[in-house]
């Protein structure tokens, strides 16, 4: 009984952690939502020489912003 | 009488050689050819004074020389990236960072190193760290500014690997890369922290976009050392944001992106969409020896543009030349520099002797802001009639 309550403390304590780790590890490339924007970030997709998107943001009013880096 | 005969027999021979070495050598296509244009290909200098192109659509290698003659082309069996894909050239490698997705697996990234002259991979593994920003070329090894996954996504790592896949050596720039952004007060989240890498003199050198300045980071028991222009020469990276942005992509980015690019970007400005972005202080750093060229954004000089040239033996600079913003310099040796124009064709541009260090760097730009400055308009006369 002392084991199956200690297996079931260490597995919550376990949960926990994972979901804690997962909770404070920033966003991966990819896109997400944010304040009704679908925002897309990029590894600095190469688009030309020198010239390179950073993110693109596709709004829910329809507006399109796309960030770029350039030389 | 032999003599004669055998003497006007090594002429003819000698005169056939050498007009089949001239028929050979102008048929030997070259990267200048008048009417040439690379819309799709990427140009990289291989460091050795040619160039080295990667067309994205044909999916071919090319090899040019430091003359500029074709010496090899290579269509490799082997899926060498998408649109996701990082090259850099030294000699006649090329090296390529593209996502593991072209292999069919996981959104890793590979790397693969192409032997151009033999037309075969000569090295291929897993990318050892997160997504590379930039790849350059290092003396044996490769180099990389990445972003690693699940790290600050502002924070880029700069290292050497090899061929192997291995971290061979970590660059800890970061701080004075941030330093360069917080002086400048650049208040935009990723381009600011972007730098290029590239190795002269037998040194790794960071390059960082927020500010002009040659980092050298620590190496070979050496400390952090920054070497910056003289202030006349100085430049600096500025966030764009609303009609300016627009203005500089419709002016400047939109003639560089493929066909296909260019056709979506219009119309999603034409549909209303915004551009906003970050304007490195300078645009190319080309390795050559002992030499870098630095393309710093200056807008003072007629083309705005300088390319300037340093000698990293001194740590001096060798010459300061004016240069057309609307141009990407892609290779250079000490005799010429390699130019992408707008129209997407080659040019050759003759660079004067490098051998000493200019005595007063701000004196020969004077010089060049006086020499490139349109002429003063003519001073009106009354007429009387």
């Amino acid at each position: 009984m002392k084991t199956a309550f200690r297996r079931i403390v260490l597995g919550l304590v376990v949960a926990g952690a994972v979901i804690a780790a997962v909770s404070v590890a920033p966003a991966a490339f990819g896109c997400h939502s944010s304040n009704g924007c679908d925002v897309c970030d990029t590894p600095a997709y190469q688009v030309a020489e020198q010239t390179c998107i950073l993110r693109t943001y596709v709004c829910n009013d329809g507006s399109w912003t796309e960030e770029y880096c350039w030389g | 009488m032999r003599r004669q005969v055998i003497g006007l027999a090594t002429a003819g021979l000698v005169a056939v050689a050498l007009s089949s070495w001239a028929v050979a050598q102008t048929a030997m296509p070259r990267v200048d050819d008048p009417g040439r244009t690379f819309p799709t290909t990427r140009l990289l200098s291989d460091g050795s004074g040619g160039l080295v192109g990667w067309d994205d659509e044909s999916r071919t290698l090319s090899h040019w020389k430091a003359t500029g003659v074709l010496t090899a082309t290579c269509k490799p069996r082997f899926p060498l990236g998408d649109e996701w894909a990082k090259v850099a050239a030294r000699g006649s490698d090329a090296m390529f960072v593209f996502s593991d997705s072209v292999v069919g697996k996981s959104d890793e990234r590979r790397f693969a190193v192409v032997d151009i002259d033999r037309c075969e991979i000569a090295a291929t593994g897993p990318f050892p760290i997160g997504h590379p920003v930039y790849l350059a070329a290092g003396r044996y090894d490769w180099l990389t500014a990445a972003r690693p996954v699940a790290k600050e996504l502002d924070r880029f790592v700069f290292v050497a690997f090899d061929e192997e896949g291995e971290i061979t050596a970590e660059y800890n720039v970061y701080d004075a890369v941030d330093g360069f952004v917080k002086k400048a007060k650049l208040n935009a989240p990723l381009g600011p922290h972007l730098a290029d890498l590239a190795v002269a003199a037998n040194e790794v050198w960071i390059l960082p976009k927020a500010t002009y300045a040659l980092l050298r980071p620590p190496q070979g028991g050496l400390p952090l050392r920054t070497v910056e222009p003289p202030d006349c020469l100085a430049a600096g990276g500025t966030v764009r944001n609303g009609g300016d942005a627009a203005k500089i992509f419709r002016d400047k980015i939109l003639k560089r992106l493929s066909p296909d690019d260019r056709k979506q970007s219009e119309e999603r400005l034409s549909k209303g969409g915004q551009i906003t972005g970050f304007e490195y202080s300078f645009g190319s750093v080309v390795a050559y020896r002992r030499y870098l060229a630095v393309t710093p954004n200056d807008p003072r000089p007629k083309g705005g543009s300088r390319l300037d040239i340093w000698d990293m033996v001194t740590e001096s600079l060798v010459a300061v030349l004016p240069f057309n913003s609307s141009e990407t310099l892609v290779g250079f040796s000490d005799e010429r520099a390699w130019v992408l124009a707008e129209d997407h064709s080659v040019r050759s541009m003759v660079l004067p002797e490098l051998a000493e260090p200019l005595d007063e760097p701000c004196k020969t730009y004077a010089k060049l802001l006086e020499a490139t400055s349109p002429p003063a308009a003519p001073a009106k006369t009354v007429e009387s009639n």
